[in-house]
């Protein structure tokens, strides 16, 4: 296991250390890492990502190495053990989620995006998905202060049209 | 300040890029996301161009007007985009005529199907003569309550690459041969199986383009099958003690095996598994076991899984026809009596290679303690010049006087440290 420390800066200028395996998670620096793209000494520049996000990616990626490196201890560890384990992780994700603004919510999503970490996309497109299921277009409008841009006769030729999707 | 307040008020889930919209529309049942067409312009078009659809009869009960086929129907009528990635069906009621109604319409270029059943009865899977997915599908997977029916002549489902059957059953004997044989690029086949009779008793697999197969039967008390595998692979794993299993050809190109079977020739089987690098097999009882030529010559991992004590005393002839060997894993059935009549281990004639130049690592679980066991055991420590980890892991039985001795083996070790640990990982001493 090496434990690699590498150094990150933000499109703010902040700088941050990180585990080598934990940074790894994101698909883009492990690429980097691959084909040696990272200099010891130089910390790898993030154009699309601020300091608070990046803090609260590296966050993510830190608690989240533990889990995958437990690959061999998996066959061993008996069910409940692992249905524990998972309900950890599963708090711990609901409480990372829980503790954030909806608009900080969506800059995580794309620096995720933009970093290529499946996990933390799936992770918090399934938080808006949930947001947004068996609501009301108005509830959902409100919640994401989306703009009705459409005339009411639109609307209305919108329903009639779909009609039987909404049933 | 006045201006951010308005940047942080503005509506951020609209800017998302497409493919994340996707993503999260992707995640609600598919009659909400199709109704968040009517939030703003922005999202009027969104689920007609997603590139998955998932279907699930079961949450769509209930509510709308419209039948659950015919919303399907519907549905992929009015969706736009022209490629759909994965199209995943899922099924609760019993169709009749599911299959060429539902599969017809789709015009799509679909990559991935997925057909689900919970149905009570087994619906049919007819496939027609001509269907336009045949020339787009990738992937197939067919799983649960659905009987696979291959019309003649036989379709081609040009592009399929992969094809799942789980626990499906078939119209008739033929269905799945005609059904492989309409694939001429299949690489990956995983059949499961789960007891009762499926409409098989003998099936061939004969694909020569296929390149890894796995064979896995749920219920260990199913009737006794024969299966023959005709094909030159690369990756085979096989779970099904009951039937019958015999290999045709032979598998120059074989990498990867894992081996739960009981029935079928040994030594054929060994010897055809001669390129392996990773091996993972189970001795069951009645297997004799008896390694004659086979070297193998590639093998880096090698797992043995002894239901019977005879076969532990041949463990250490595996390593003398494994020279390149770097990983070991045991795994000993905890059965019968340790004061048992000591077994003969027989040794080999010289130090076998692979301890002295390769092997890094041994794992030995369900460690009993039994005189041929102990023997065994420090036979390897002794020889093992290159283990970087030993672990043994042992029954809750006998354990103080199996760690005594353990701890007393492994004094000869010099690069590593044994760590001897109860079967369940709650204490590790050393």
């Amino acid at each position: 296991m090496s434990s690699n420390m590498i150094m990150l800066k933000s499109s703010d200028g902040a700088s941050f250390e990180i585990e080598e395996a934990a940074a790894r998670k994101s698909k883009i620096i492990a690429n980097m890492i691959e084909v040696e793209c990272v200099d010891e000494d130089k910390a790898i520049p993030l154009q699309n990502v601020t300091g608070n996000i990046l803090a609260l990616v590296i966050e993510y990626c830190n608690k989240h190495i533990v889990d995958d490196d437990d690959d061999v201890a998996t066959e061993e560890a008996s069910e409940e053990e692992e249905e524990a384990k998972k309900k950890k992780v599963d708090d711990w994700e609901a409480e990372f989620m829980n503790s954030m603004s909806l608009e900080t919510m969506f800059e995580l999503l794309l620096a995720a995006n933009y970093l290529n970490i499946k996990s933390l996309i799936d992770l918090v497109c399934q938080t808006i998905a949930n947001n947004i299921k068996d609501k009301t277009p108005e509830e959902v409008r409100k919640i994401f202060s989306i703009e009705n841009d459409f005339t009411p006769e639109e609307e209305e030729e919108i329903r009639k049209e779909n009609a039987w999707a909404f049933g | 300040m006045k201006n951010r307040s308005k940047i942080t008020n503005r509506d951020k889930i609209s800017q998302l890029p497409d493919d994340l919209l996707f993503k999260i529309l992707s995640l609600i049942p598919i009659r909400d996301a199709m109704s968040r067409c009517l939030l703003s312009k922005r999202w009027k078009l969104v689920w007609k161009m997603m590139p998955t659809l998932d279907f699930d009869e079961n949450s769509y009960r209930n509510i709308g007007s419209l039948g659950f086929e015919e919303f399907f129907r519907t549905s992929l009528h009015s969706h736009e985009a022209r490629v759909l990635t994965s199209l995943n069906l899922k099924l609760s009621q019993h169709y009749r005529d599911a299959e060429c109604q539902f599969l017809l319409i789709i015009r799509h270029i679909l990559l991935e199907i997925t057909i689900h059943s919970s149905s009570v009865s087994c619906s049919p899977v007819r496939f027609p003569r001509y269907l336009n997915i045949y020339k787009t599908l990738v992937v197939m997977k067919l799983q649960g309550r659905l009987v696979v029916e291959v019309s003649f002549p036989p379709v081609c489902f040009q592009s399929l690459k992969s094809l799942h059957l789980l626990r499906v059953n078939y119209r008739r004997l033929e269905c799945l041969t005609s059904l492989l044989s309409a694939c001429p690029i299949l690489e990956d086949l995983f059949i499961e199986r789960a007891g009762g009779d499926d409409g098989i008793k003998l099936f061939n697999i004969s694909v020569p383009s296929l390149r890894r197969l796995s064979i896995l039967e749920l219920d260990s008390n199913h009737a006794s099958r024969m299966c023959e595998i005709n094909t030159p692979l690369k990756y085979l794993k096989i779970e099904d003690k009951r039937s019958r299993f015999n290999f045709v050809e032979d598998m120059p190109n074989l990498v990867e095996a894992h081996v739960k079977a009981d029935h079928y020739e040994t030594e054929k089987l060994l010897r055809l598994f001669s390129s392996v690098q990773r091996l993972s097999i189970h001795f069951f009882s009645s297997k004799f076991l008896h390694l004659v030529g086979t070297i193998f010559k590639q093998l880096l991992h090698l797992e043995l899984h002894m239901h019977n004590r005879l076969h532990r005393t041949k463990i250490l002839s595996f390593l003398k026809h494994s020279p390149n060997l770097q990983a070991l894993k045991l795994n000993g059935k905890l059965l019968g009596s340790i004061r048992k009549k000591r077994r003969y281990v027989r040794k080999p004639s010289s130090v076998p290679k692979c301890l002295t130049f390769h092997l890094e690592s041994l794992e030995w679980r369900g460690y009993a303690g039994r005189p041929e066991d102990k023997e065994i055991a420090a036979y390897i420590l002794r020889n093992a010049r290159c283990l970087k980890t030993a672990k043994v892991s042992y029954g809750k039985k006998h354990n103080l006087r199996i760690v005594k001795e353990l701890k007393s083996l492994s004094e000869v070790l010099t690069s590593c440290q044994l760590v001897i640990q109860p079967q369940r990982p709650e204490v590790s001493i050393e």
